[in-house]
Formats: C-alpha cells, sequence, structure tokens
C-alpha cells in the first residue's frame, strides 16, 4: 500500500474532512465481473500512478479502501461503501471512488439519496444497460439500469458508447441519452442542456471509454475511443459548469495494463476533475444522517 | 422438447466396451426431484430425462467405459441405458470416427467467439470459421495471429435463444442495430501445417477441408497467419462462383511475382491467376506500388478512399459479382491518434458495408496479425470488429 493517498493527500478519517474537501475511498471489488478479474488491484494502481502529479492546491483525504475481502457478499460490501459515501457526503465533502468494477457505482450513487435528485453523465463504451439475467444482481454490465431506476437519479448521458456487445443494449431508458464515440474527424462533445440547470452531477468513469491504445488495462476494450484529451476536456467541461455530488472511476485492470498507462490516464482525468469543479461545497448533513 | 426415454434394452457387448462421453454443449437448465432439462447451448435443443439417466450421464464426463463407470457387475444393465442417451445425442462414443474429422484438423484451444466447434454442433451452420496459421508468406510473425483473434473474441460469445433456436447475434452499438442474428457459425479448428512442407500442399489442404466443410451458402471466415493464405481461400470460392477479390492490405503489388510462392506482397498477382477470379482490389495502400498492374488488377489507396467515399472502391470490381474479402491487419491504424497513414477500423467497416451493399460477399479472410507487437491485442480486437461487420454484411441478404 502506498504511504500516501491519492495525489500525495494525507490518509484521513471521515473526521478530517472539511465542507468542500474530496473524500476518497477504494472499492478494490472484483465481484460485479463476470469474466476478466484484476479490477480489486485498480484503486491502489491509480493512487501509485497519481503519486507523479500532487495536488498541493485541492483539499482533499484519501480515507483508504472499503474491506472486501472478509468474506463479505455482494449486500455487504455495497452497505459499506455507500456508508462511506453517505458519510463522506455527510461532512460536505465530495465522495471520490477508486474502483474497482463499474458495479460499486451503485453503492455510490444509491447513497446520496438525501442530495436531492442529481443527474449522471456516465463515460463507458458500454451503455451498462444490459437486461437483467438470473439472479446475477450486481453486475457491470446493467448497473446503470438498477441506477437508472433509483428515485433520486434524474437524467442520464453515456458518453462514448461503442462497438459490438453480445447483450442487447438497444431497449434503454427514456430518460438516457447517448452520445457515441467519435465519428471521423469529429470529436465528440458534452450536449449543451447538459452544461446548464442547477441540479448536481454525478460523473463516472469506466476507464473502457478511452481508447484501448491509451488504456489497455481494463477488461473490455472496444477500439475506436476517446482520446485523454478529449475526455479531460469533457469533465473539465461538465465539472466547470455542473456541481459535482460525487465521481468514480472503474474497471482499470493493472493486470492486464502496460507500463501502467491505463492507471496513470485514470489519476490524470481525476486530476482534471477535482482541479475544474466549482469551488463550492454541498451542505453537510452529517446531523441529519447521526 | 424431446423426451428421453431410457429405459432399459437388450444390452449388447459392444456398448459395454466401448467409451462414451457427455456430448458437447449440454447445460443443466432445470431438474426436480425427478426429471432434469438438458439443452444442447449449440443448436437450443432441449431434452427431457429422468434424474436417474441425468446422473448417469453426469458420470461420463471424461470419456470412460460403462464397466470403468458402473463396474463389471451392473455393466449388462447400464450398457442398454448409456445405448438410449447415445441414440438421443446425449452421449457421444468417444471412439467412433466422424466425417468431419477428415481431413485432419488441429483443435485450437479457443473457438470464435465460442461458437459451437462444426464437429458438434449438429447443425448446417452459415459461417464456418477455419484457422490457418501459415506464415511463411512474409517475413512477419503472424502465426499466433489466428489464436489471438479467437482468445479476444471470447469477449464477444455466440449464444442461442433456447425458446427460438436461433443464434441471439450481437449488437452494434455504434449503429444501434442487432447483427448476425439468427446466423449460426460453427469453428472447425485450425488446419495443420509443418516447417518444409510445399506451400501449394499446405494452400491444397486449405482448398480440401473448405470444400469439405462448407454448405452450399456457407460463408467461410478464415483466420490466416499471413495474407498469401487469400490465394488458398480464393481458389476454393472461386471454384463455386466466378469471383472477385478485394484485398485491403497496406502494400500494394510487388514488381513481379518470385518463384512459385505466393508471398504477401504478390498475392494480388497470384489470386489474378486462380481460375474464376476475374479481378483483385488492393484496396487500403498507404502508398502507391508504382509498379506497371497486369490487367484485372487494381489498387485504391487509403487517401483516396478517405478523401472520396468507399464508391471509388466498388467502381472497380465488376458488377454483380461475388466478392471475397481478405483484409490484411496492416492496414488498419490502430492508434489514437493515428500516427501513421493506414485506414481507421471504421473506414473500413464502411468500405466492408458499401462492397456488401452492392455485392454478395461470399468468404472472409483476416490475416496479418502479430498479437506480440505493442498495439497486437489491440489489433486483434479490431480483427474480431471486422470479422463480425463483414461476416454481417455477407449474411444479410441470405438471412433476410
Amino acid at each position: 500500500m502506498t504511504d500516501h493517498g491519492l495525489f500525495g493527500w494525507p490518509r484521513g478519517e471521515i473526521t478530517s474532512l472539511v465542507p468542500g474537501d474530496v473524500g476518497v475511498i477504494g472499492v478494490p471489488s472484483d465481484f460485479g465481473n463476470a469474466y476478466v478479474s484484476g479490477t480489486r488491484a485498480g484503486p491502489e494502481a491509480i493512487r501509485r500512478s497519481s503519486a507523479s502529479m500532487p495536488l498541493q492546491d485541492v483539499a482533499g483525504h484519501d480515507l483508504g479502501d472499503v474491506d472486501v475481502f472478509d468474506g463479505a457478499d455482494w449486500p455487504e460490501i455495497v452497505e459499506r461503501t455507500g456508508e462511506r459515501v453517505r458519510r463522506i457526503a455527510g461532512q460536505g465533502a465530495m465522495p471520490l471512488v477508486l474502483g474497482g468494477d463499474h458495479a460499486v457505482s451503485y453503492a455510490a450513487v444509491s447513497a446520496l439519496d438525501r442530495v436531492g435528485t442529481f443527474d449522471i453523465v456516465w463515460f463507458d463504451a458500454h451503455t451498462d444497460f444490459c437486461p437483467w439475467h438470473g439472479a446475477d444482481w450486481h453486475n457491470h454490465k446493467q448497473v446503470l439500469r438498477r441506477i437508472a431506476s433509483l428515485p433520486h437519479v434524474g437524467r442520464l448521458l453515456v458518453v462514448g458508447h461503442r462497438g459490438i456487445t453480445y447483450f442487447d443494449e438497444s431497449l434503454q431508458w427514456p430518460a438516457l441519452e447517448v452520445v457515441r464515440s467519435a465519428s471521423p474527424g469529429h470529436a465528440p462533445s458534452i450536449p449543451s442542456p447538459w452544461l446548464e440547470g442547477e441540479r448536481p452531477i454525478y460523473v463516472s468513469i469506466d476507464i473502457d471509454v478511452l481508447d484501448p491504445c491509451i488504456a489497455p488495462g481494463t477488461g473490455h476494450p472496444v477500439p475506436g475511443g476517446l482520446s485523454l484529451d478529449t475526455l479531460c476536456n469533457m469533465v473539465r467541461t461538465v465539472a466547470r459548469r455542473r456541481h459535482i455530488v460525487g465521481a468514480d472511476v472503474m474497471e482499470v485492470n493493472p493486470l492486464l495494463d502496460h507500463e501502467a498507462m491505463t492507471s496513470r490516464a485514470a489519476a490524470e482525468v481525476l486530476s482534471v476533475l477535482v482541479r475544474a469543479r466549482l469551488p463550492h461545497s454541498l451542505p453537510a448533513t452529517d446531523g441529519a444522517l447521526a | 422438447m424431446s423426451q428421453c426415454d431410457v429405459s432399459e434394452r437388450p444390452a449388447s457387448e459392444s456398448v459395454a466396451e466401448r467409451r462414451y462421453v457427455v456430448a458437447p454443449h449440454l447445460m443443466l437448465e432445470a431438474h426436480d426431484d425427478a426429471h432434469a432439462v438438458v439443452v444442447n447451448t449449440a443448436t437450443g435443443a432441449r431434452a427431457k430425462v429422468s434424474i436417474t439417466a441425468f446422473r448417469m450421464l453426469s458420470r461420463f464426463d471424461v470419456p470412460r467405459t460403462v464397466s470403468d463407470v458402473f463396474g463389471r457387475s451392473d455393466e449388462g444393465r447400464a450398457a442398454s441405458r448409456v445405448r438410449a442417451l447415445v441414440e438421443h445425442g446425449l452421449l457421444w462414443d468417444a471412439e467412433a470416427k466422424r466425417a468431419a474429422a477428415k481431413p485432419r484438423r488441429r483443435p485450437s484451444p479457443f473457438r470464435f467467439c465460442n461458437a459451437p466447434s462444426y464437429s458438434a454442433s449438429g447443425a448446417v451452420a452459415d459461417v464456418v470459421v477455419l484457422g490457418v496459421p501459415y506464415d511463411l508468406g512474409g517475413s512477419d510473425n503472424g502465426r499466433d495471429g489466428p489464436l489471438a483473434i479467437r482468445q479476444k473474441s471470447l469477449d464477444y460469445t455466440y449464444m442461442v435463444d433456447f425458446d427460438t433456436r436461433q443464434p441471439a447475434g450481437w449488437f452494434d452499438a455504434g449503429a444501434g442495430v442487432r447483427i448476425l442474428e439468427g446466423v449460426r457459425i460453427a469453428d472447425a479448428d485450425d488446419i495443420p501445417w509443418i516447417h518444409g512442407e510445399p506451400q501449394h500442399v499446405v494452400f491444397e489442404r486449405v482448398v480440401e477441408t473448405l470444400d469439405e466443410l462448407l454448405p452450399p451458402h456457407g460463408v467461410p471466415l478464415v483466420l490466416a497467419g499471413d495474407a498469401s493464405v487469400s490465394h488458398a481461400v480464393a481458389a476454393c470460392c472461386a471454384g463455386r462462383h466466378p469471383l472477385s477479390v478485394v484485398h485491403f492490405a497496406a502494400e500494394g503489388a510487388a514488381a513481379e511475382r518470385e518463384g512459385e510462392a505466393v508471398t504477401v506482397r504478390d498475392v494480388a498477382r497470384a489470386m489474378i491467376h486462380v481460375a474464376g477470379v476475374h479481378s483483385v482490389v488492393t484496396a487500403g495502400l498507404r502508398e502507391a506500388s508504382g509498379y506497371a498492374l497486369p490487367p484485372g488488377i487494381s489498387e485504391v489507396g487509403a487517401t483516396r478512399l478517405r478523401a472520396g467515399d468507399p464508391g471509388d472502391l466498388v467502381a472497380e470490381l465488376p458488377s454483380a459479382e461475388h466478392v471475397l474479402l481478405s483484409i490484411d491487419m496492416s492496414v488498419v491504424d490502430v492508434s489514437t491518434p493515428p500516427s501513421g497513414k493506414g485506414m481507421s477500423l471504421r473506414e473500413v467497416s464502411d468500405a466492408i458495408h458499401t462492397i456488401g451493399g452492392r455485392h454478395r460477399i461470399v468468404g472472409v479472410v483476416v490475416s496479418g496479425l502479430d498479437p506480440s507487437l505493442p498495439m497486437g491485442h489491440v489489433a486483434a480486437i479490431g480483427a474480431c470488429n471486422l470479422a463480425l461487420q463483414a461476416l454481417h454484411v455477407a449474411t444479410l441478404r441470405r438471412v433476410a
């Protein structure tokens, strides 16, 4: 384990956080992956890569990893992750979750129910809107379908959808808007209606939104993805225009990575996000959570 | 759903002595105290068997004789039940010779998209996948390409809808449509070859194997080590229909052919001499070859394709012609942002769709993938995508 937290921020406890801070947790989970394991090592790899890009101008604390290797089942992991996220938000700080497989995002989004209705920008090569199948409740292929059904979730924007999938993802949510990956010569951009409005936004980044040339270390890479510049520009644009209620980066798989390219890309896009976000904090709700 | 009656039948000596194994692709779908429903994941066929028969079936997870499983004392009684399971296709005689096993093919550790193996599917396939890891037509290391493509293709699992018994196909997120729905794919493993064999012997084996495996309207997907193998596939396809070949490659034809063997540099010149091949278009060249081209061969560079539209490519083909697509992965620049002059996956895919819109694609060859190169794994994903898109276009009219 690295001595320092993400971006060289100190390791700390929930009580270290003050309003406006960034509170980081890692969820070293592979449980939502159907076939390819290795994302459990993602949080530590991102922290290690971020050591070369310290952020002195942004206040943050790294609260360490959620314990997932003590025999806990998925509902327990969701509950533990949710509790951490809820407490970070309760301090008026912004929860930043390092995954882990993308199914973890459900825990974070569902735990922010006291913030009120918020929208979601979901960077991903896949829509994660596969049909339900069997009893496989937590799965990164249909996590957004679960999130969409949460009452406090408003509109959803998926950016970077492309490639071929073996599940039918054509039946999607009415409130789901899809920005497909780049067409030749045209980089995708955030639709202008998404840059306006008072409603906060949760940003979830599946690292497979990037082209596999840039981020090979992920379980289900799809060619034709975004460049790192494009992704950073889009994240920066959203973070400057809308209030970010929480964020995560998922599916970094160091076992498949090449010279830490993927974890470095993940750290870079997170640094853009936390630097660009609006200088405000959510109201502390700790009392309400007690 | 078939009912499998495994009540006792007269035993025979031959049943007791032979080795049996559970038929491939069987999956337990449901069971209660009395019965089990097993489904063939390749064909969607279901069978309901007694729980006793299911337990018996489970004991043949590896090839065993009846006496191995039940002992000498119960052998006679069990043999009759085993024979019933064999008759219903749930157990296989592990020692039986099957027609599809000739000519000999080398098993591959993975099947393309985990589609059923040709020998086991028991269905007439619309697409037959064959690996030809031959790469002595050039100096690049392509022999591991077919394996890498098959391995990466496991991300795109072939699935059968058990209710309709039809292959489910895939969802093309870029176009927002389903592709290859109802198209049956079977993987026929690899063609073996050994160093020292003359090239024409290997290629004759390819032609012979494809001739045997392909149903009348079947489309071959050949995963080849290098592009020289396209010559053999063209010979097979041209034996069925008059043919044009569109050969996607980074480099154009060499000045002249050198020697008897077909190389990646002169495969276009070699293919035009195959009986039944009317024209060969080399597409996606990064630079024009600069050599005078013999009649029947033309070149369309990547710049021209990118600046105009893929229709420029189609203009080079005789109308209403059957087309063999030969895709040397060297044509694709997978880097982001593009660092070379090669075509993007999207551009190659668009060109394939344009060709398929005006011609009938009767075969697809994907070659020239070296997985050991820095971007080899990305190219392997790209090869899977292009293969599926090409098969979609090739089978679209047939399915419709």
